[in-house]
């Protein structure tokens, strides 16, 4: 049975578009044009994964709204935010709401499917046993992380990335040393950002290290060139 | 020249009304002065007619020579004179108040003295009338060998000698040795000694000075004197040998006649036909302003006096002292012409008017004059006008303060608007906030005006500053929808199967939308670097690593452009507490607009240096100067000064403009300028160190 993908989004000719790209992906796509509609929807069904904008109609921030409601309903829901507003405030709300990931509505199709493949990828693999080494694994120290899985774990506990963030860190691990510039982070985040907006995800990033480890500092900033992945030095 | 001094300047021409009050004052003076001397002549006249009628021309002295019989003159003496030989007690020798003879080697000079009686008995307290009126004579003679009587020759006299000539008799007068001098004269065909006639001889360093008295009655109204050498050279007007000319002297019964006319306030005299003074009363007792009963106050007094009496008038002389009078109305009246002049003296004015006396045959005998000062009738009359004076300079003077109190209030005004005008506006040239901006006056007049059209200006230049500030990431954020909508179709139709033209136009399309992509995020990078600064943290690092990590980036990107160099003040480490992302990406903008300036193998430099108050962070780079006009609102959003183009990215002149909000973060100040060798452009970012609480940190790691 086909995934379900719900798109919320007021534009009609963006969300027709993205319907049939993801309807040639083979996805079951519904598409709503505002909020009570939409809700409407989720009472009856819910999907397997919603792409809601931000903006909705005449209510400005119907999108997070919907957003609360629907996690609401369902934590478990992959939520994706998709909005022509580039504030790295929205951004921060948006995904406090418990959204998985925040995007721009420039963002190509094929970078969208990519994310889309690997939100997939990370809810099967919560509802499957965590199986044998064979998977796409990498370790670097105290981080570990699982690509196949979409999950990342610093000192053994699990960290609360989305699949942007999740591919930075990747990108920065595999090649412990080397400067990655933001042009390669945006490439591995499958993700066309402006050079701000790099700088905030690697902020949050080391937030989220943080958390867990007050004392972590492997991500070095490389001022003009990027940022590395440095060893912890014991 | 400031408001304020311009219209002091303009008050100034308020002192015209007392200048006009003055100059009304002045005429009106001239004025009552013209109309007193025209009285005072008159009154002259009066009295010089009644002098010369018969009665009294029987008083006029008989033996008073007309201008045709001149004879020597005696002025009367005031004080007392000592018999001694010295002139000191004398009045000095004035030109033309003494008698001289001679030529050089031998001459002399005499003066003549008449001392009434009276006036000697006042030393003893006593007021008796002696009949002795005596005459005093000082001789000086100029010679250089002198020779005394010799007692063995004979003859009335013989040696140096002087001839003293009475109506009647010759005295010789001649010593035997410098002292008393012995008086000889001939009587009966003996040589008798007149004992009245007293002098003393004293010898000087040119020659010999004699003084001499006598009485007044031995004369019998004739007078000569005659200088003898031993040589029997002899010195005189007149000759010894024929009758001595008259002795003319001051009148008692001129002096009585002319006590007839007496009036509070005037003095007559009467001078002879060579200005002697024939009669005289007792000068008026000088009436001071101070003593009138309509007082004038003395401040008032002195300003009058001051003003009106400054004017250059002959000073009065003070014909008592030496008894002769020379004013030039006397002259006139001598020639047969009344007049009067104007004096100052004694602090007042003083008028003198002069009428001819004429005799019945038409000839002048002499002239009346009378003296007047202005004093009694003047301070009435001018009181009035003084005040008149005082009041309107008083007047121009609170005008000129008023005008001056009022000139300093507009101005302090209009100075406070300019300021608020000035200050209205920040060091960028956008105006302030709101409640920075000059407040609107409430004044009704035209500056209020000014300050309300200026408050409406600046506001509305603040809202177009504040709306260009945000008309990029509005514009970028309205774009960014039908771009989606041209970017996702994009994509779609790829998915279709198309033939190879098709193909080349869809990815053609795709690639303008790219680029369009690129555009919409340059222009809403302001924005995201705004936001961004609102959640940045400050953290203590090190500035140099931090330039040294940047450069050795820049010269790795813009290897193929330029040569970037960096350029730090000393090795010590420099910590500071800042936002390094940000002063990075700060950077990164000076970087890229100085490369895209910088010619291609240009120079950049990168510095650092380390000033009293702040670090200062420059970027320089080859190239074309900025323009003047631009340079302070080179950081404002959408203003570029490019002329190249170039098409690969866009440039919207928001660069700078996030330099400027990062350096605003800091609390930092940046300009740019033109290098002093006019080869390129520096950038400064003065970084302030007073907000350096940095913890000296190591080898550039973060600190939390």
């Amino acid at each position: 049975m086909p995934r379900h993908i719900v798109i919320v989004e007021d534009e009609v000719a963006i969300a027709a578009n993205y319907q049939e790209a993801l309807q040639r992906q083979g996805f079951q796509v519904s598409h709503y044009i505002d909020r009570p509609s939409a809700l409407q929807a989720f009472n009856e069904a819910l999907p397997d994964l919603a792409i809601i904008d931000v903006g909705l109609g005449e209510e400005i921030e119907g999108g997070f709204d919907l957003c609360r409601q629907l996690r609401a309903q369902a934590p478990q829901l992959p939520i994706i935010f998709l909005t022509a507003r580039d504030s790295e405030l929205d951004m921060i709300s948006g995904l406090r709401l418990g959204a998985d990931d925040y995007l721009t509505k420039d963002i190509s199709q094929a970078h969208m499917l990519a994310r889309i493949v690997a939100l997939f990828r990370r809810m099967d693999a919560l509802q499957e046993p965590e199986q044998d080494a064979e998977e796409n694994c990498l370790q670097r120290g105290a981080l570990d992380i699982n690509l196949d899985r979409m999950h990342a774990r610093w000192q053994e506990q699990l960290l609360d990335l989305t699949v942007t963030e999740l591919w930075i860190v990747h990108a920065l691990a595999k090649h412990p040393g080397h400067v990655k510039n933001r042009q390669q982070l945006m490439d591995a985040a499958n993700v066309v950002l402006d050079d701000n907006t790099i700088t905030s995800h690697i902020k949050r990033i080391r937030k989220k290290f943080q958390q867990i480890d007050p004392e972590f500092r492997c991500i070095a900033t490389a001022y003009g060139m990027g940022y590395r992945w440095q060893e912890a030095s014991e | 020249m400031k408001l304020s001094r311009q219209l002091l300047l303009l008050s100034l021409l308020t002192l015209m009304i007392p200048w006009a009050g003055y100059q009304h004052l002045q005429e009106m003076d001239q004025l009552l002065r013209d109309g007193q001397s025209r009285a005072l002549l008159a009154q002259a006249k009066a009295v010089a007619t009644a002098l010369s009628n018969e009665e009294n021309l029987s008083a006029w002295p008989a033996q008073h020579p007309t201008q045709q019989q001149t004879g020597f003159f005696a002025p009367l003496q005031q004080g007392q004179l000592v018999l001694d030989g010295y002139d000191g007690d004398w009045p000095a020798w004035r030109k033309g108040l003494f008698y001289r003879a001679g030529e050089p080697g031998f001459h002399a000079r005499w003066r003549l003295m008449l001392q009434r009686a009276e006036a000697e008995t006042f030393a003893n307290r006593k007021r008796l009338r002696s009949p002795h009126d005596r005459l005093f004579a000082f001789v000086e003679v100029n010679k250089s060998e002198l020779s005394y009587y010799h007692p063995g020759k004979n003859g009335l006299a013989n040696g140096d000698h002087l001839l003293l000539q009475s109506a009647s008799q010759l005295y010789a007068l001649s010593t035997s040795s410098p002292g008393k001098i012995i008086a000889r004269y001939r009587a009966d065909d003996q040589l008798r000694i007149e004992h009245r006639i007293q002098g003393w001889w004293r010898e000087t360093s040119k020659g010999y000075q004699v003084e001499l008295q006598l009485p007044m009655e031995l004369l019998a109204g004739r007078f000569n004197l005659t200088v003898v050498s031993d040589q029997g050279e002899q010195l005189g007007l007149w000759a010894s040998d024929q009758q001595a000319p008259r002795l003319v002297h001051q009148l008692e019964s001129l002096d009585q006649a002319l006590d007839k006319f007496r009036q509070e306030g005037l003095r007559l005299s009467i001078s002879g036909t060579q200005g002697e003074l024939l009669a005289d009363q007792q000068p008026p007792a000088k009436v001071s302003y101070l003593d009138l009963p309509n007082k004038l106050h003395p401040v008032k007094a002195w300003i009058y006096q001051r003003l009106l009496q400054s004017q250059q008038l002959e000073v009065l002389q003070d014909w008592q002292r030496n008894g002769w009078y020379f004013g030039d109305e006397a002259r006139n009246a001598l020639a047969g012409r009344a007049d009067s002049r104007w004096y100052q003296g004694e602090g007042q004015l003083k008028v003198r008017a002069s009428a001819p006396i004429q005799g019945p045959d038409g000839a002048v005998l002499g002239t009346v004059i009378a003296e007047q000062s202005n004093d009694t009738q003047a301070s009435l009359m001018n009181s009035a006008l003084l005040n008149l004076l005082l009041y309107s300079s008083l007047g121009s003077f609170l005008l000129g303060a008023a005008l001056l109190a009022y000139a300093s209030w507009l101005g302090w005004r209009i100075t406070k608007l300019s300021q608020a005008a000035e200050q209205a506006l920040d060091e960028y040239g956008r105006p302030k906030p709101e409640q920075h901006l000059l407040p609107a006056s409430d004044a009704k007049d035209e500056l209020g005006d000014l300050s309300r059209h200026h408050h409406t200006l600046l506001r509305r230049l603040r809202a177009y500053s504040d709306y260009l500030g945000s008309l990029s990431s509005k514009l970028s954020h309205e774009l960014r929808t039908p771009l989606a909508v041209v970017k996702t179709s994009l994509d779609n139709l790829q998915q279709c199967e198309l033939n190879e033209e098709q193909n080349s136009y869809n990815s053609r399309a795709l690639q303008g939308s790219e680029r369009l992509s690129a555009i919409l995020n340059a222009m809403g990078a302001a924005s995201q670097v705004e936001a961004a600064i609102q959640s940045a943290e400050k953290e203590a690092f090190r500035l140099d690593q931090l330039l040294g990590d940047l450069a050795m980036a820049y010269r790795d990107t813009f290897a193929n452009r330029c040569q970037v160099e960096l350029e730090l003040d000393d090795q010590a480490e420099i910590h500071y507490w800042g936002a390094p992302e940000l002063l990075a990406q700060a950077l990164d903008k000076l970087i890229e607009n100085a490369v895209d300036f910088c010619p291609q193998g240009g120079r950049i430099t990168l510095s650092l240096t380390d000033s009293p108050a702040a670090y200062r962070l420059e970027v320089e780079n080859d190239g074309p100067l900025l323009p003047d006009l631009l340079s302070e609102q080179l950081f404002d959003s959408l203003v570029s000064v490019r002329e190249k183009t170039d098409s690969e990215r866009p440039h919207l002149g928001l660069g700078l403009r996030i330099v400027q909000l990062i350096v605003e973060f800091h609390q930092a100040k940046v300009h740019a300028k033109n290098r002093a060798d006019l080869g390129g452009v520096r950038f400064t970012i003065m970084l302030p160190k007073g907000l350096n609480r940095g913890i000296p940190g190591s080898a550039g790691e973060v600190l939390p």
